[in-house]
């Protein structure tokens, strides 16, 4: 129908936005408004000996000043251990780290008393290498190891004919969403405090103000403010505990704005990592073997580093048969940016990795980089080295031939690298093409509750939905309100402002929106179509089990009998309705499966490379992705685009430069996320095979995009240059200067896999008495 | 408030941007403020008081007499794009963003003195001369030497630089930028070119802690031009004459080894499109 399931559906706050006329967080204000500014630390690691406020109090216009011996509740918090203070508490750990909260009467009077506050500080010795603080003296009483993974399959010493080895080193990416974390606290007459904010969780955010506040969740209201985008940053606490904390302090409303350096010093960043992989073939290609082993800098606090690292480390095999392995990894604590959350969530890290293998192998073989990949699909009914079954559509084969089916683009490059720098010369550039595969799983994993619930309500053909789903530009407003349309037979839908009156929609992440808000939205709209065929079947005299809703209208045996808008007149319809995914376990439970789903991609780069520069114009982009069903085709093209762009920023120029703990570029001066001009043409098709279980058979699409495009045009470059290139983001310097060790490459006596080989599964975490809310909202956690 | 008098003075002819300034001790010149008014919002730099010459018509446009190209200091980069000088317009077109283009001018480009910014090895390598005015007269200096350090200029304190002056000539010119992105970026290193009367003169952006030229970098770039000398000469002779950084953007030796095939590339340039000797 006009609207539903499977067109192109408009956002809502498209037109605003395009006209700059959305309402953004930071474009939030009260009546009585105070602004809030935060003392950070100078060091990476020093010990407080003094915080002296008596200064910054004594200014005229300061409301208030905090400290961590200001916090009423618990000063801990965190997604999967609290191990963070809200304020530092005697410790800093990071450059960056908030010591001190200040509400006044305007910013620069804020900004004044920030600076007046005193803080004495004792320097420590950062710990920055991550390698180091696997033996180093511990940085927190939880110890330097967020955790550690090690599991075997099969045989890990069988061998082919052929092994290849390398290690490789991935940079920290910043999610660098344009709109930096606001939000306005205000008190409320229940005693409490409300909380308009940009993020992509409200109720982990209300359970950790709860935390700090001393309050119940109850007193704890949380609404959506305009989100100028996320991708994992907005998943971890920043300014929303403070501004509480200061509201209550001042019973006034609090606003808080960072400027985009706080904002690059309080998210969390991607993890940048090191993984060594050792790949072993038979002569036609076949993997006989893996061996792989990662090591994560998660940074001064926990975040999510815990469940990161089983991403990365479950997925080196990619989306390929594996049958031996044996794969082990770390997240570690340093002195450096804390990291977590970002779109991929510890894959792209891994594909970046395994892709670069199955390079080698083709390269030391003398195959097809595509047949390769080919030759070694997962397919549905293959068991993954951590021991689950893929027993829903496994279409790997299918989007290598998808993406093998799309056209090379014809003619040279729309801008050749170095772009308006005018630098290269046409005998200088060689193109290049590059392919990658990659298995994202979708949803939140290892036991961390997956869920949501919707209330769905309709009157005279007008639905109104009811989440708490954080829509952070992914779509969901869309895709709620096109299913409205299709199962409701809805005219109109309004999508309402997300909030914590209703349970708690899971984080806007993981891929996961769709699938759970979206079956949610699904399930209400069903169960309130049921009551209105209820209602007709008794006004008409019909049989409530032989009416449809078809195209708005409701239909007995096809033939029309009312318009949904007209089959009620003047009632209200409501429903509200949960979903939850099949319980997950986590690695090395014998009693089912890591991940709740999958989806599969393959891209092809072609790039234009000035090799004596090193500069680089990705050309196009070829994807064909595993989605189950097209919801919204522009909405998915725009989820395409934006991971494809994403994901070849951290292969080509986006690296948070941390030296000595400190971030040396936290502006986008510095920072350099791609241009319009440097986005490459982006062609995009699809395989649909619908998911089983999931209404309409979607899946999520957010963020297998990006984990393909790291690897792609990494592979592109590496094809045009002929250069290993073994880690990203790939500077110019390391192209024209050659930087980079090539894999190993070894000719082995074929070893047989010994066919009795048990699988062996070590998890080895700190010990959890203050788990976080992921663990809160359901069991421990993952994604 | 930020910018109010007595603070802020808005001139709105040279002279009384030159009264405005000798009664502002320490003030700061602004024009477009794409330099000064981020590093005001972010506190990274205050001032006592400023000088805006948005206003000063007199200051803003190009003019072209018998030898020079005359350039108003306020002249905004979005009115060099097509300036009758390929390396000038070059240089402009390739500078930040339209809106950046729209707002920054000539002067502040070369007053703030930085070694990458963009129209700087254009004007070294045109030989250009500035025109320095206080209330005593005008001055005409060389650009070349101009800058001094990072950041500083022969500029007086009771002086304004009202116009750039770049020779007119018959010959070839260019400008190419490196940077990690391919457009809105900082030059990680740059260069411009001046081919005529059979001598070539090179300048090179971010090379050392000021806009660089060299003698013996020109020697040889005229004697690879004329086929008396090999690329990996010139290449040879940029490595010696520059003092790049080393910054996380960019290695030092990268810095070296791209300036060699900047130089290269320029002169070859040269040599098919401005002719030999050209």
């Amino acid at each position: 129908m006009t609207g539903g399931v499977g067109t192109s559906v408009r956002r809502p706050d498209g037109p605003a936005k395009v006209r700059g006329e959305f309402s953004y967080a930071g474009d939030l204000a009260a009546e009585g408004m105070l602004v809030g500014s935060t003392v950070r630390s100078p060091h990476p690691h020093a010990r407080i000996t003094g915080i002296d406020t008596a200064a910054a109090r004594a200014i005229s216009g300061v409301h208030a000043v905090l400290t961590s011996a200001d916090v009423p509740g618990d000063l801990y918090f965190g997604l999967t251990l609290r191990d963070e203070p809200a304020l530092a508490d005697g410790v800093v750990r990071y450059a960056g780290e908030p010591v001190a909260v200040v509400a006044a009467v305007d910013a620069a009077t804020a900004r004044r008393a920030a600076r007046a506050v005193a803080v004495e500080y004792e320097p420590l010795p950062p710990l920055t290498d991550p390698q180091q603080s696997l033996t180093a003296p511990p940085l927190h009483p939880d110890g330097n190891v967020y955790r550690h993974v090690s599991y075997s399959c099969g045989d890990p010493d069988a061998r082919g004919v052929v092994t290849v080895e390398n290690t490789y080193r991935i940079g920290m990416q910043d999610p660098a969403f344009l709109a930096p974390e606001a939000g306005l606290a205000w008190p409320t007459p229940d005693g409490g405090v409300a909380l308009d904010v940009a993020t992509q969780w409200l109720h982990s955010d209300q359970t950790q103000i709860g935390w700090a506040t001393g309050l119940p969740p109850e007193k704890v209201h949380l609404r959506l403010a305009g989100v100028g985008g996320a991708f994992g940053g907005r998943e971890d606490v920043t300014l929303q505990t403070h501004a509480c904390l200061l509201a209550l302090a001042t019973g006034r409303p609090v606003k808080f704005e960072y400027t985009r350096e706080e904002s690059f010093l309080a998210h969390r960043q991607r993890h940048p990592g090191t993984i060594w992989l050792r790949h072993s073939a038979d002569a036609d290609g076949r993997i006989v073997c893996v061996e792989g082993r990662v090591l994560l800098d998660g940074g001064a606090y926990a975040s999510t580093s815990p469940v990161v690292i089983t991403n990365t480390v479950t997925l080196l095999q990619g989306p390929y048969r594996v049958d031996n392995g044996r794969f082990e990894g770390w997240s570690v604590r340093t002195n450096n940016p804390s990291c977590g959350a970002m779109r991929g969530f510890g894959v792209p890290q891994a594909a970046f990795a395994h892709e670069a293998q199955l390079d080698a192998l083709a390269g030391a073989l003398g195959m097809d980089p595509l047949e390769i990949r080919l030759r070694n699909a997962l397919q549905r009914g293959d068991v993954a080295t951590f021991g689950q079954r893929f027993d829903a559509p496994t279409p790997v084969r299918e989007v290598i031939e998808g993406l093998r089916a799309i056209p090379l683009p014809a003619g040279p490059a729309r801008r050749a690298p170095g772009g308006v720098g005018r630098a290269a010369e046409p005998g200088s550039v060689r193109r290049g093409i590059g392919y990658a595969v990659t298995i994202k799983n979708l949803a939140f994993s290892e036991g961390h509750v997956d869920e949501s619930t919707a209330e769905v309500s309709l009157c005279d053909g007008h639905a109104t939905v009811h989440t708490a789903c954080a829509e952070v530009g992914q779509g969901f407003v869309t895709v709620a309100e096109q299913v409205a349309r299709t199962v409701l037979g809805a005219t109109t839908v309004e999508v309402t402002q997300p909030d914590t009156l209703i349970a708690s929609a899971g984080s806007t992440s993981a891929s996961r929106q769709t699938m759970a808000s979206g079956t949610a939205v699904h399930r209400a709209c069903a169960a309130v179509r049921v009551r209105l065929l209820a209602q007709v079947a008794r006004r008409h005299g019909l049989d409530a089990a032989g009416l449809t809703v078809v195209d708005g209208t409701v239909c007995a045996a096809g033939r029309p009998v009312t318009p949904v808008a007209a089959a009620a007149p003047g009632q209200t319809l409501r429903a509200t309705e949960h979903f939850q995914h099949p319980a997950t376990y986590p690695l090395g439970s014998a009693e089912g499966g890591m991940y709740v789903a999958f989806s599969f991609s393959a891209q092809r780069a072609v790039v234009d490379v000035d090799v004596e520069l090193g500069l680089v114009s990705v050309v196009q982009v070829a994807s064909c992705q595993d989605v189950g069903t097209v919801i919204n085709p522009t909405q998915l093209l725009g989820q395409i685009e934006g991971g494809i762009v994403q994901g070849m920023g951290l292969a080509l120029m986006e690296e948070v430069v941390v030296a000595d703990g400190l971030i040396t570029n936290p502006d986008f001066q510095d920072y350099l996320i791609p241009t319009i001009v440097d986005a490459p043409e982006v062609v995009s098709t699809y395989v649909t095979d619908p998911e089983p279980g999931m209404p309409h058979g979607w899946k999520g699409a957010g963020e297998p995009p990006l984990c393909t495009a790291v690897p792609a045009v990494a592979a592109a470059v590496r094809d045009a240059t002929g250069l290993p290139l073994p880690a990203v983001p790939i500077k110019p310097e390391h192209v024209a200067l050659g930087l980079g060790a090539a894999p190993t490459v070894t000719w082995t006596t074929p070893r047989p896999a010994a066919p009795s080989r048990a699988v062996n599964i070590v998890v080895d975490e700190e010990a959890r008495d203050a788990p976080g809310t992921m663990a809160e909202e359901g069991a421990p956690g993952g994604r | 408030m930020l910018l109010a008098a007595p603070r802020f003075a808005l001139p709105e002819t040279p002279e009384e941007a030159l009264a405005a300034l000798a009664e502002r001790p320490g003030a700061v010149v602004v024009a477009g403020g794409t330099e000064m008014m981020p590093d005001l919002l972010w506190g990274t730099r205050s001032a006592d008081a400023f000088v805006s010459l948005r206003r000063v018509a007199a200051l803003r446009g190009v003019t072209v007499d018998d030898d020079d190209l005359v350039m108003g200091a306020g002249t905004p980069v979005s009115g060099l794009t097509t300036a009758p000088d390929a390396g000038l317009a070059a240089a402009a077109t390739s500078l930040g963003t339209p809106l950046v283009r729209t707002e920054a001018t000539i002067g502040g480009n070369v007053v703030s003195a930085l070694p990458y910014r963009n129209l700087l090895p254009t004007l070294l390598a045109g030989g250009a001369r500035l025109e320095l005015t206080s209330a005593t007269g005008v001055r005409t200096v060389p650009f070349d030497g101009f800058i001094t350090a990072p950041g500083r200029t022969r500029l007086a304190e009771d002086e304004l630089l009202t116009a750039v002056r770049l020779p007119r000539h018959g010959g070839f010119a260019d400008y190419v930028k490196v940077g990690r992105r391919n457009a809105q970026f900082v030059a990680t290193v740059s260069a411009a070119v001046v081919s005529r009367d059979g001598g070539v003169r090179l300048a090179f952006g971010n090379a050392g802690p000021t806009p660089l030229r060299s003698d013996d970098v020109d020697a040889v770039a005229t004697a690879l031009l004329d086929g008396r000398a090999t690329p990996e000469d010139l290449r040879a002779a940029v490595a010696v004459a520059v003092d790049p950084p080393e910054d996380p953007v960019a290695s030092a030796d990268y810095r070296r080894h791209a300036l060699g095939v900047l130089a290269v590339r320029l002169v070859t340039r040269a040599r098919t499109d401005g002719g030999p000797g050209a």
